[in-house]
């Protein structure tokens, strides 16, 4: 039985769910929202054997009976601020302290787990891991200092990016004159600059062992956001990867200790791969819907499998 | 220099700042977590241990940090903000300072990365293998929100229980009877709760701070104040075991092999002044350099 946690609203959990329905797996789908009336999960440790269950509706199912879980855009559970602070009820639902804990217990696959999710709510902490990874990495500067981006922005030839630290989604944006007038702003909260890297985007699909890549052409700094605002139709296609880049995404998701990723690359003109960031619960709809890539498949196929692809982190670190 | 992340009335981080200026003769930087926003200074190049990071006028070079007393980011609190915006800033600055604190080579008290680790303990079968390697038990845990379950469970735990919310990073004893339902019960209210059932046994109280493990005994009057310290082979024992599970400065409780609980952000309120002073000492000259906890395994 797998089970896939998340919004049904969300296309991934969509898609995820009609595949598994069309094919007549059992599934069983949680939304963190409705934690604790609709689901609940429970279990023990007792002279060292683990049992445990989840009620869903009228439905109960044994612990031993799920074989893999998806998990696809929860707010899991923040790094820890203090102790026994009191919550923050607009931070985060209950039912995603109630999932997260859960998952953590399960001895099965589980895609992707709270753990491998964090590195996406300090990107910083992602940089170090790309680089190991083999990949190369934009000059990165995190200041709340005004003088240190005005440094920055000189030397790097005044072409610099800036976007969030947090998973909170924004949009990459230039560095323009006018934003730098403004930077006393910073003072409010450190923002992430960096170089900005000529060339084509690339967005990588990592399930299990299987490598999908996209190029995406744009106009738009942040193609994401033109396609969302409206603003244009970003130009997607099929592209093969070189065999070690494509070998280097297998080995960072893996290092993140995930099971699918959705990475962001950027190919030169010179032909190389700069590596942006490593998305844990990437909505790899949107590119298939344009490529026909079989990512969902991929997915589907690692999730009845239930095998947990290796950690490979003792290879980089 | 070290560097301190903590809310300006945390006592154990107090204590340590005063260590850190009698063994040094310098203040360490002092992040106040309760102000992030107002007085945070911070210019870190990504690429390997460079920049300033500093806190209201005083700010040090980040290759010149010798340890971090990372005791959580905490909150933005500028008045500035509305309640959205405090949120991402919290979410933005907590970003920075956990990405610069993984990145440093020196001892970070304790890592981000390894207190976000465990959502409640005891979880995973290899976790639970590694402790029983050590020669250390885990204890009996329900966990749930059900407080039928909660009850049940709790009340066949003839010598007693903890509860751990699943939130919180300490377990708390749970008084009997009654009580200790309404306890499981406000609990479960927010998340489920992790009963954790004491066996039969004298429960020890340590402190461990790298290869340094205190011993130590509530008085009449509920403080906690050092005893005799536990054997050579049982420090060596929680040494390796804090080491497990990534943490240099931790609170033990344990009942015979059983380690009931592992507390990575002790309060040292508790405490009497010898004590705090002790523990204080002891990170400091972990964080100032002259404790290196390498090879502990």
């Amino acid at each position: 039985m797998i089970l896939v946690v998340g919004a049904l609203a969300n296309p991934a959990i969509a898609f995820v769910c009609s595949s598994l329905l069309a094919a007549g797996d059992d599934f069983l789908l949680l939304d963190t929202r409705q934690y604790p009336i609709h689901f609940e999960p429970q279990w023990s440790i007792v002279g060292g054997s683990l049992h445990g269950k989840v009620r869903a509706g009228r439905r109960v199912v044994s612990l031993e009976e799920i074989s893999a879980v998806y998990i696809h855009q929860i707010d899991t559970p923040p790094w820890l601020p203090y102790p026994d602070a009191e919550p923050d009820p607009g931070v985060l639902p209950q039912g995603a302290w109630a999932l997260a804990a859960f998952v953590s217990v399960l001895p099965c696959l589980v895609v992707n787990g709270p753990s491998s999710c964090r590195s996406n709510a300090a990107k910083a902490l992602q940089l170090p891991i790309i680089a190991r990874a083999g990949f190369l990495t934009p000059r990165t500067l995190i200041t709340n200092m005004p003088d240190e981006v005005r440094r920055f922005h000189e030397e790097v030839g005044g072409r610099v990016v800036f976007k969030s630290m947090s998973h909170r989604r924004s949009i990459v944006r230039p560095l323009s004159d006018e934003d730098l007038l403004a930077l006393d702003s910073l003072a409010l909260s450190p923002v992430l600059f960096q170089e900005q890297v000529n060339g084509v985007d690339i967005r990588v699909h990592v399930v299990g062992a299987s490598v999908f890549a996209t190029a995406i052409e744009s106009g738009a700094t942040d193609y994401r956001h033109e396609f969302r605002c409206g603003l244009g139709s970003p130009l997607l296609y099929s592209v093969v990867l070189p065999d070690q880049i494509a070998a280097q995404c297998v080995i960072l998701t893996r290092a993140l200790g995930m099971a699918i990723s959705g990475i962001d690359l950027r190919r030169t003109p010179e032909g190389e791969y700069v590596c942006f960031e490593v998305n844990p619960a990437p909505g790899f709809t949107f590119y298939q819907a344009a490529t026909n890539q079989p990512i969902g498949q991929a997915l589907i196929d690692l999730l009845r499998s239930g095998k947990r692809p290796m950690n490979n982190w003792n290879q980089i670190s | 220099m070290v560097v301190i992340v903590a809310e300006k009335s945390d006592v154990c981080a107090q204590r340590t700042a005063e260590a850190i200026v009698h063994m040094k003769g310098l203040p360490p930087i002092f992040i106040d977590t309760t102000s992030l926003a107002l007085g945070l200074r911070l210019a870190w190049r990504a690429h390997g241990a460079n920049g300033t990071i500093g806190f209201d006028s005083r700010e040090v070079a980040i290759a010149e940090v010798t340890g971090v007393l990372y005791r959580g980011c905490g909150r933005a609190a500028d008045f500035r903000l509305d309640a959205s915006d405090r949120r991402f800033a919290e979410g933005e600055i907590s970003g920075a300072l956990i990405g610069l604190f993984t990145a440093l080579p020196c001892p970070v008290v304790n890592s981000p990365v390894a207190l976000a680790a465990r959502i409640l303990p005891f979880g995973s079968a290899k976790m639970r293998a590694q402790i029983s390697a050590l020669g250390f038990q885990t204890p009996d845990v329900l966990v749930t929100s059900d407080l039928e379950e909660g009850r049940l469970f709790f009340e066949e735990s003839d010598q007693g229980a903890l509860l751990r919310l699943a939130r919180s990073v300490s377990a708390v004893c749970l008084p009997v009877g009654r009580e200790g339902v309404r306890r499981i019960a406000d609990g479960i209210v927010d998340s489920p709760v992790m009963i954790v059932r004491e066996p039969s046994g004298c429960r020890l109280q340590l402190f461990v701070v790298g290869e340094h493990v205190i011993s130590a005994a509530k008085d009449g009057s509920g403080v906690l104040r050092t005893v005799a310290p536990p054997s050579e082979l049982l420090c060596r024992r929680l040494s390796r075991l804090t080491h497990l599970l990534q943490y240099d400065f931790a609170f033990v409780q344990l009942t015979g092999d059983v380690v009931l609980d592992v507390n990575p952000l002790p309060s040292v309120e508790a405490c009497d002044e010898g004590l705090q002073r002790e523990l204080a000492a002891l990170l400091a000259m972990h964080l100032a350099g002259g404790d290196n906890l390498q090879g502990r395994i």
